[in-house]
């Protein structure tokens, strides 16, 4: 990966003259180092500068913007109620009064897709946000204690691999009433393993890394070394990580919605719509395509946002 | 130098780690030390146990545990002060720059900003403040536009640069032992000589005590002020540099001398080469662990291990050929064909 690619002795070694220090923009020479903001203004600076060197990352960080302006003022731009069954409009094709068509219900597929922004939304984010914090809990300590608690450790969250998603979800469906909170306990128990595993393989590599014993030399202290060294430098794995398996818990979340264990109907959801849909695919081809496209388009704006993360975080690919 | 007080004091250091094939003794029984403001180098062949020495000093053992012996800093011993304490003496006390300075530095943080984390941690001092330190310490360690290098990340340096980096860094909170191993073991030539010479400068200018770890003779030439030979985890030899490098005593420091090669060796002649490799720590030859490759190796070598000699006033060879005792004088034939040593060592068990 790139990372990779600036450490290693490859890179000529030209005697002690600056590498590439003329392409970076020359600065008024202050005596006084980089000057450093803090609290909202650095994040805001933040921001603009990824909006600057990443447009990639622009475009998907607009294109998730507006799935969220879509979950948070769903009554506002709805325009029905997404539970109103108008029965004498069923599996109506788009049109001016129903733009995206009704369901076998007669519901208004445009108000469901945005109220269904609500459910999916919260889901994929929450479980993805709440397994990349516990994962990487794990599988540092795992990492960093080694040896016995290591493996105990590391055979639990296999024991949790071993066992087919789609069982263990189904087990749990059994375990949990459906609702939202049940469906993100299930799918963070499902994918927390995934997290585990690649912060430990990253804590492995970083704590064998020069920087690290050199930290230690100048009296860092273990807690410090992890949060300060260890952490950042695992972070561009774990963002990629989080953006693949974001898509996953998207498309699982309506999964569970299929098996009942998910968002319950008639609460909308773009799963739960695409699972009912599919029984109408010749019929009423827009019950499933607006669900589809737009779950699609989350993916892969989430995909990209992943890739933009990471590379905003590496300095070495900075331009 | 014999009447200071030694600023870090080794005594018959023994560390071990564990392995599959059971326990390896990287060092056994090493003994030196160094007083404020020399340089002393630890010279050796790949595994000879120079660099765990280095790092029982600074306590950065990973697997490794210091199984006996002392290590002794000012009043403190430093393989029993705790935690806590040695994270103190870390940095502060003794600060070590490393061997590769492309993977010593975190690819993430500015240079600058690893300056000042190293300041911070020992010292209330304020950002802004430390930052004006990092830019001056970055000055003092010959970067040019140091406030625009403070601003840098580690992969627009090249290797000299890093590496003056990290000596900044390590001197960043004025320690007065500077732990260097193989500093320059990953830069090239040009490049070496100006950290060498840094170095020296930096070293006189502060005070600081050095304990240099090395392969390289002719760095130990350059740098240090005593020399302590090791081999397979045994000191086999020390003593001053001058007196080391003329006049070798033990047939091991010769060998190595001798495998220097020289510009006026012929290019169809082999390299001066020690003959056979660097002993696995798990099967430790008997006797003197040298003797298997050692040219001047008699009846006695792989029988008894020989102690540390004491041939002169800070000087000593862990060699049989010093033996002056009846057993040692059976020995007949003196030392090979290095012609001083072999000369040296004759008069001396003459006498």
């Amino acid at each position: 990966m790139s990372s990779d690619v600036a450490g290693s002795p490859l890179a000529p070694v030209v005697p002690d003259q600056p590498r590439s220090g003329d392409r970076t923009p020359p600065t008024p020479s202050s005596s006084e180092a980089p000057p450093r903001r803090r609290g909202a203004a650095a994040a805001w600076a933040g921001l603009k500068r990824f909006i600057r060197t990443e447009k990639l990352g622009a475009v998907s960080l607009a294109l998730i913007t507006v799935f969220v302006v879509m979950a948070v003022f769903a009554p506002l731009l709805a325009p029905y109620d997404p539970l109103q069954q108008f029965r004498r409009n069923l599996t109506e094709a788009p049109s001016g009064t129903f733009w995206l068509g009704t369901d076998d219900l007669g519901r208004d597929v445009l108000s469901r897709l945005i109220y269904g922004a609500r459910s999916s939304m919260i889901v994929s984010v929450v479980t993805t946000v709440v397994s990349l914090v516990l994962g990487t809990l794990i599988g540092v300590t795992s990492g960093f204690l080694g040896k016995r608690k290591d493996m105990v450790i590391q055979r639990l969250m296999d024991a949790i691999q071993s066992v087919p998603p789609l069982v263990l979800l189904l087990f749990l469906a059994v375990v949990l009433t459906p609702s939202m909170s049940s469906t993100i306990i299930a799918l963070t128990i499902v994918i927390t393993p995934s997290f585990n595993r690649v912060a430990r393989a990253e804590t492995m590599r970083i704590r064998e890394e020069t920087y690290i014993e050199a930290a230690r030399a100048t009296g860092s202290s273990s807690l410090r070394t992890m949060v300060k060294h260890v952490l950042p430098n695992m972070a561009a794995p774990m963002m990629t990580m989080a953006s693949l398996l974001f898509a996953g818990v998207i498309i699982a979340e309506s999964a569970l919605s299929f098996l009942g264990i998910g968002t319950p109907p008639p609460t909308p959801s773009w799963g739960g719509m695409l699972s009912s849909g599919a029984r109408y695919v010749e019929l009423a081809p827009w019950m499933i395509i607006a669900p589809g496209l737009i779950l699609s388009v989350a993916v892969f704006a989430f995909n990209l946002l992943g890739d933009a993360l990471r590379d905003f975080f590496d300095p070495r690919l900075q331009r | 130098m014999t009447g200071t007080v030694p600023l870090l004091e080794v005594t018959n250091l023994r560390v071990r780690f564990p392995t599959r094939q059971g326990p390896v003794e990287a060092v056994s029984d090493v003994s030196f030390d160094v007083h404020p403001g020399e340089t002393v180098a630890v010279v050796g062949e790949s595994g000879s146990g120079k660099s765990v020495t280095a790092l029982a000093v600074m306590g950065l053992l990973d697997s490794g545990r210091v199984e006996g012996g002392s290590i002794r800093y000012r009043d403190e011993d430093l393989a029993s002060v705790g935690t806590k304490r040695m994270r103190e003496i870390r940095g502060e006390e003794i600060a070590m720059v490393f061997q590769n300075p492309m993977t010593a530095l975190d690819p993430l943080y500015t240079v600058g900003n690893q300056i000042v984390e190293a300041i911070r941690l020992h010292r209330e001092t304020g950002r802004k403040e430390a930052q004006q330190r990092a830019v001056d310490l970055l000055r003092e360690v010959g970067l040019p536009d140091p406030e625009r290098r403070a601003r840098s990340y580690p992969h627009e340096l090249s290797g000299g640069q890093q590496q003056r980096v990290m000596i900044a860094i390590a001197l960043a909170c004025n320690p007065s032992l500077l732990i260097a191993d193989e500093p320059t073991t990953a830069l090239d030539v040009t490049v070496e000589a100006q950290i060498l010479r840094l170095m020296r400068t930096l070293q006189r200018d502060h005070g600081t005590a050095m304990l240099f770890i090395t392969h390289d003779m002719g760095v130990v030439a350059e740098m240090a002020d005593r020399v302590v030979v090791m081999y397979a985890g045994k000191v086999v030899e020390q003593g001053r540099v001058e007196d080391v490098l003329n006049d070798p005593q033990n047939p091991y420091t010769r060998a190595l001398l001798a495998s220097i090669p020289s510009p006026t060796i012929s290019r169809d002649a082999l390299m001066p080469a020690i003959r056979g490799a660097v002993p696995s720590l798990l099967e430790t030859p008997s006797g003197c662990r040298f003797h298997p490759r050692c040219p001047e190796a008699f009846d006695r070598c792989p029988t008894e291990e020989p102690p540390l000699f004491d041939i002169a006033a800070g000087r000593d060879s862990r060699c049989w050929l010093h033996d002056r005792t009846p057993a040692g004088a059976v020995r007949g034939r003196a030392a090979g064909p290095s012609g001083e040593g072999a000369s040296a060592l004759g008069v001396g068990r003459a006498g």
